[in-house]
């Protein structure tokens, strides 16, 4: 479950002992003792943190989310990517657009680049008009850590002559801090705990390509693209 | 009426029989004097008479009650004795503060002025204090209590000479202006033989002698002269003390009862008299063996 | 002969306001031993780390848990100094009688429990502020299903039962030791022998840990404290009726 559990005990009688050691050592330095900064200052920052704590933002990344939300907005993308009805979506999923104009080839060939098969949908629509523009949409893979969203890097797009090259997006590294509040708390509102479970859901990326109606799209890698209406 | 009442009182500690059967009792408004050699049961009686600790036996009243878990007998007694240990959290004047308002009679003009007379700095911490300045602070608050029954265990333990005269001198005015019940301990009665009304002698846990300081003086007296001529003139009186002296000649301590026909024929055989200091005394009734220290090296 | 005759009520609210004032080293320490307890907090107490396709996610949990558990101990240890001689016979000094000691011994050790966990509480906001002023990391924080005033109230009421319920077990073991100082080495053998003797989950420590730390009914939790707390003072206080003052 976790590590802190299997060292509790070793922790809990390394901290007594430390405890009994610190505490009972009958005298402290005088000047801590008889000083009652310590005391008064001590309890004077934890209200200035008190204070300063509700001026800044509760979370620096990410909102909260549920896996089976993400799972299923996910579902409703896709369906309505393949409806031809992505428009109205731009705005609500995360995404990265590219706009490549004055297109000329008649073939468009899909690549990934030098990394190995990485789970995005390809989706293509072929638009009705001839307007030499390939247009490139990627709704970003959403993952969720702890029921925290987090949104990944776009994919990287090239193009090179009549190639289309589909490149991994850079990793997210993150490292970040999270909250959890106190045993004593959680004992009765059964959240979770520092000594619960953690959980990490990756969603996947959906890569929706718009084409002139002229040109032919080749699947060079396998990818699997599909064509909406 | 009595403040105390001591009747068969008997403490034992684990192997030691630290009170025996003591049996006393005290007058209010009187300074007695606790004497007795160390390990004599000094100590013991008066933490049962400050309820610190309960007899095995016997019954010991304070006020008419017994003292052990008693509020109201702990509100009037105050107890003062060379291990007290005050919060190293509190400076002199903060303990004079919690003091007062724990006893009603709490004198705070003089328990300042004491400190000041006294030298000691009022914002100073009592763990800082050296042995001699404890002894003196805590003389200053057991003063200043103004307790009905007031006691004070060896108080004067590292005090220098100088202050340790102030002391007593602080303790008779104090009695004069508020006259209560003081027991006052020691080991020598020297020092305060001329404060004292009342002495009670105890050795080995038991009461060796209760009475006014006025009456010791002549209650033993010392007879020399030639041993075999003062053997015979005492008889079977107990000897308190006797010692050797040169050409024959004895130095006896006994108790000075004697009847006129008795001190005659003494004079006729040609013994001599001499009284003997109450400080001299209490040391003879209080040695373990007669002869004292030369019999160890004779 | 005037005599003072005072109520063992007046006696009990005199030593508790002179104990709060006179114990003041109690309180250092506790503060020292929540220092020591946020910065061992600050690396975060656990840990998941996540790697999937394009993630590469490490977070790090803190909580006041640490500093709940230091300060647990700290009124554990503070709840059996009050019962050393060097404390107890201070009591002797002033005017007392042993129930008055006990009685104001046990306000005091609930007054400390309540500082202790207030504090402990409050801790967290310590905690956020330095990771978010101080530290070159992202945070988030979690909000629990209560409104943050509530939930801080609530933390305080429930760490407070928790110090409580562990200074009347320290007030017992410090008479017990009191009575015998055997005790001093038979205790703590005990305690450690049933965590090591690994006996599943029938041993007592065990049974103990899931009697007040599993109960998830506050009101039955309450209950559990609160009955507890008071056998443990009503046997320390039994015991201690006799107990004498010795140097």
């Amino acid at each position: 479950m976790n590590i802190l559990l299997s060292f509790l005990p070793i922790i809990i009688i390394l901290a007594v002992v430390i405890f009994v050691i610190f505490l009972t050592k009958t005298s402290l330095p005088k000047s801590i003792i008889q000083n009652h900064w310590v005391i008064s200052g001590y309890i004077a920052i934890l209200f200035i943190s008190f204070g300063l704590t509700s001026f800044h933002p509760s979370s620096t990344i990410g909102k909260n989310v549920k896996v089976q939300d993400l799972e299923k907005e996910n579902t409703n993308l896709y369906n309505a990517v393949m409806e031809g009805k992505a428009k109205g979506l731009i705005n609500q999923y995360p995404n990265k657009k590219w706009s490549f104009s004055s297109y000329q080839g008649t073939q468009l060939n899909i690549e990934l680049g030098k990394v190995e098969a990485y789970g995005a949908r390809v989706v293509v629509k072929r638009k009705k008009i001839n307007d030499h523009k390939i247009e490139v949409i990627n709704f970003k893979s959403r993952a969720s850590a702890n029921g925290r969203e987090l949104v990944a890097k776009p994919l990287g797009i090239k193009l090179l002559g009549n190639t289309l090259i589909i490149q991994k997006p850079k990793r997210l590294v993150l490292n970040y801090f999270e909250f959890k509040n106190v045993f004593s708390i959680t004992q009765f509102t059964r959240e979770q705990g520092i000594m619960g479970s953690s959980d990490f859901y990756e969603g996947s990326s959906l890569l929706y390509i718009k084409v002139p109606a002229n040109v032919e799209v080749n699947d060079q890698s396998n990818i699997g693209i599909e064509y909406s209406k | 009426m009595n403040v105390i009442e001591c009747k068969d009182v008997t403490k034992n500690y684990k192997r030691k029989k630290a009170l025996n059967s003591i049996s006393f009792q005290i007058e209010e408004n009187k300074i007695t004097g606790l004497v007795g050699r160390n390990g004599a049961g000094k100590t013991t009686l008066l933490k049962i008479i400050a309820g610190y600790m309960k007899e095995d036996s016997g019954e010991l009243q304070v006020f008419g009650e017994s003292p052990f878990n008693n509020l109201m007998a702990s509100a009037n007694t105050i107890f003062i004795h060379d291990q007290m240990e005050f919060s190293p959290a509190l400076n002199l004047k903060e303990i004079f503060e919690a003091a007062e308002n724990f006893y009603e009679k709490w004198d705070r003009e003089r328990s300042f002025r004491l400190l000041h007379y006294f030298s000691l700095d009022p914002k100073q911490y009592y763990k800082r204090l050296s042995k001699g300045m404890k002894s003196t602070f805590n003389m200053i608050f057991g003063l200043s209590a103004n307790c009905t029954l007031t006691i004070f265990d060896e108080p004067t333990t590292g005090m220098d000479a100088a202050v340790r005269k102030d002391f007593y001198r602080a303790l008779l005015k104090d009695y004069l202006d508020n006259p209560r019940t003081i027991i006052l301990s020691s080991h020598h009665l020297n020092e305060i033989e001329d404060l004292i009304e009342d002495l009670l002698l105890i050795k080995d846990g038991k009461e060796l002698l209760y009475m006014p300081i006025a009456d010791l003086k002549e209650w033993a007296i010392a007879v020399i002269g030639k041993s075999n001529v003062v053997n015979e003139w005492i008889g079977n009186k107990e000897m308190i003390h006797s010692k050797d002296m040169v050409q024959d000649q004895v130095y006896v301590v006994v108790r000075n009862d004697f009847s006129k026909v008795e001190l005659e024929k003494a004079y006729k055989a040609g013994i001599k008299f001499s009284p003997v200091s109450s400080t001299d005394l209490c040391v003879y009734l209080t040695s373990k063996t007669k002869g004292g220290i030369d019999d160890v090296f004779s | 002969m005037s005599l003072v005759n005072p109520s063992l009520i007046q006696i009990v609210k005199k030593q508790y306001v002179y104990k709060l004032r006179a114990y003041m080293d109690l309180y250092t320490r506790l503060v020292l031993s929540q220092i020591v307890a946020i910065l061992f907090s600050l690396n975060g107490l656990g840990m998941m780390g996540a790697r999937g396709g394009v993630f590469e996610v490490s977070v790090h949990f803190y909580s006041a848990d640490l500093v709940v558990i230091f300060s647990i101990l700290w009124a554990f240890i503070t709840a059996i100094l009050t019962t050393t001689k060097a404390i107890r016979n201070g009591d002797f000094l002033f005017v007392t009688n042993r129930v008055s000691s006990n009685l104001s011994n046990i306000l005091f050790l609930l007054t400390a429990s309540f500082i202790g966990a207030a504090t402990a509480m409050m801790s967290t906001y310590l905690m956020k502020v330095i990771i978010y002023y101080f530290m070159d990391h992202h945070y988030v924080d979690t909000q629990g299903p209560m409104e943050a005033p509530l939930e801080l109230l609530f933390g305080i009421f429930t760490t407070t039962l928790y110090l409580f319920l562990f200074c009347a077990l320290g007030y017992l073991i410090g008479v017990l030791v009191q009575l015998y100082k055997g005790f001093i080495f038979i205790l703590p053998a005990i305690f450690i022998g049933t965590i090591f003797l690994r006996e599943g989950n029938t041993g007592l420590v065990t049974s103990v840990f899931k009697f007040f730390f599993m109960e998830t009914s506050l009101p039955i939790f309450i209950t559990k404290v609160v009955i507890t707390s008071c056998l443990l003072f009503i046997c320390a206080m039994g015991l201690s009726n006799r107990m004498e003052v010795n140097q």
